[in-house]
């Protein structure tokens, strides 16, 4: 890229020059974190490891969880979950020409549309054409916070 | 709703993205309309540079770049002066008094020649072939009002940085892409998006009394029959907090600036003509989850209270270690974020790097963000009406 600044693109700024001790410590609390999250999951991970080891889909040491009664607890949400997931899939399969429209639409300024709503704005077209020609303006802004004047930058 | 995000997210992905070649290949356009850039800076002295030189990289051939100072109080006026020699696609607007983001943008489109904008912060750093698929996402709807682009993190110095990568690739993106489906975004994402300036116009501008003029102004464009899409081709490289406070800030900013935008849109979707049904979905799940939130907030305070004055203050971390229901929760945000960041993976190649700080999120994030969500809502209900909206100078990480 000429005149970039930048050497590297994607200009990501990594961490590179953030003290070793800081690396250190994010590493080692991110490492105690997931520690925290596995000793929880401990029992779910021991069952479905004994599940798949010998004998394979047996569970010899470990009792039986109660699968009804998980069931019960967790259905209605699996049925919210389920008709969510069915509303999206059939939004998205009746609009996917739409969500996936690739051809061109010639499409024309619509001037006069145009005209109509910066008056509205309270500008006249005379001026929009003058700005437009403008490289360097100062704004003036009133009271309602509207653009009430531009003029030519003094300062270049 | 995680599953509804994973499932919208990769429906719009197997019915579009797939068939799109890489960013960094845009399709070819049969015509290369005049498209205005909006830059509005404050205080962007030390940016400004990288930022210009960026942009007028750009490889979409017919741009012009306008420039609003928004009365800054460093040397940011200056800098533009010069790099109007430099750079003959530059236009600059010098707003005479400090006046918001909404006011500048508003300045700038009085000045832009072109029928589409391209709007980007004055830190964030636009890839030089966003604006191609985003005039490209124009051509091929023309009913299509503001798109929002793919924004990036550049900083991943730190824990919070890394964190923030998986985030939007496994909250933001998913988000979008999910609502892309129907056509409604809850937002364009203002750092990187782009709109017919019909449509700008039509809503009635940037709002200045908005917090969030993003949210506020796609809220308004929809109401108005507008569509509003995601292009997650269109990347900007953007600078996030990396601080504890400014993430803080920054996230009671955009949850107060939401709830503003939602309760002030109440009324336009009610009256809007015909009735924007999707408007009315995107608007429902912002209330149904600010209510989630509040009932977590006040459910968690009252068992750590009652367990505090029963005696057991020394079991108390207990109560935020996942158990149960926060087990199943904190799983299924895992396998979202996989899911995010295999969907990111094509525009940013170290992002699945970021899936062991993702760990973060269930533990801590998620409690930042649902505080700031209650706390913002609180705010935004009893803000004044007519209080301007102000540029904040963000944390911008360590760098």
């Amino acid at each position: 890229m000429k005149d970039n600044p930048l050497s590297n693109w994607p200009p990501i700024i990594d961490s590179d020059h953030i003290p070793r001790w800081v690396k250190m410590r994010d590493i080692f609390l991110t490492i105690g974190a997931w520690l925290i999250i596995l000793a929880t999951f401990h029992s779910l991970l021991w069952i479905i490891f004994e599940y798949f080891s010998d004998p394979i889909f047996e569970l010899s040491t470990t009792a039986t969880p109660q699968w009804s009664e998980i069931w019960q607890k967790v259905s209605r949400f699996f049925y919210i979950a389920l008709g969510l997931v069915s509303w999206i899939c059939f939004l998205a399969i009746s609009r996917r020409k739409i969500i996936n429209s690739t051809q061109y639409i010639k499409t024309f300024p619509p001037s006069v549309q145009m005209k109509e709503l910066e008056a509205d704005l309270g500008v006249s077209s005379a001026d929009i054409e003058r700005w437009h020609k403008l490289p360097s303006v100062e704004v003036f802004v009133n009271e309602n916070n509207r653009v009430c004047k531009i003029i030519p930058s003094q300062k270049i | 709703m995680s599953w509804y995000w994973i499932a919208g997210s990769l429906l719009y992905w197997f019915i579009r993205e797939r068939h799109r070649p890489n960013y960094n290949l845009p399709p070819e356009l049969p015509d290369t309309p005049l498209v205005s850039v909006l830059l509005p800076c404050f205080n962007e002295s030390k940016q400004l540079h990288e930022t210009m030189a960026v942009l007028m990289d750009s490889k979409y051939p017919n741009y012009e770049v306008i420039a609003i100072n928004d009365g800054s109080s460093d040397n940011t006026g200056e800098i533009l002066d010069q790099l109007l020699h430099q750079y003959p696609k530059l236009r600059v607007a010098h707003l005479v008094e400090n006046q918001g983001k909404s006011t500048a943008l508003n300045a700038g489109l009085l000045m832009a020649r072109a029928d589409l904008l391209v709007c980007i912060d004055g830190d964030a750093l636009l890839d030089p072939h966003a604006i191609h698929w985003l005039v490209f996402r124009f051509l091929t709807n023309d009913r299509m009002g503001g798109i929002s682009g793919n924004p990036r993190i550049r900083n991943r110095s730190t824990l919070l940085g890394k964190l923030q990568v998986g985030e939007f690739s496994s909250i933001v993106g998913m988000i979008k892409r999910t609502q892309a489906l129907y056509g409604t975004l809850f937002t364009v994402s203002g750092v990187v998006c782009a709109f017919r300036k019909l449509a700008v116009m039509e809503a009635g501008l940037w709002a200045p009394a908005a917090m969030t003029d993003d949210v506020d102004l796609t809220f308004r464009i929809q109401a108005k029959g507008w569509e509003v899409g995601f292009e997650p081709h269109a990347l900007c490289w953007i600078l996030m907090p990396e601080t504890l406070r400014g993430l803080w800030k920054q996230r009671l900013r955009w949850s107060e600036g939401g709830s503003q935008a939602a309760i002030g849109a109440t009324m336009a979707i009610l009256k809007s003509h015909p009735f924007a049904w999707s408007l009315l979905l995107i608007w429902s799940n912002f209330f149904i989850s600010t209510f989630w939130a509040f009932c977590i907030v006040i459910w968690f305070t009252i068992l750590n209270v009652n367990q505090f004055f029963s005696g057991n203050a020394y079991t108390i971390y207990q109560n935020f270690l996942p158990h149960s229901w926060g087990i199943i929760l904190a799983s299924t945000y895992l396998f979202q974020s996989l899911i995010g960041l295999l969907l990111d993976r094509q525009y940013d190649k170290t992002s699945l790097r970021s899936i062991g700080w993702m760990i973060w999120y269930p533990l801590v994030y998620w409690c930042i963000q649902t505080c700031s969500c209650v706390v913002g809502f609180t705010q935004a209900l009893f803000r004044p009406k007519n209080i301007k909206g102000t540029w904040v100078s963000p944390d911008r990480g360590v760098r």
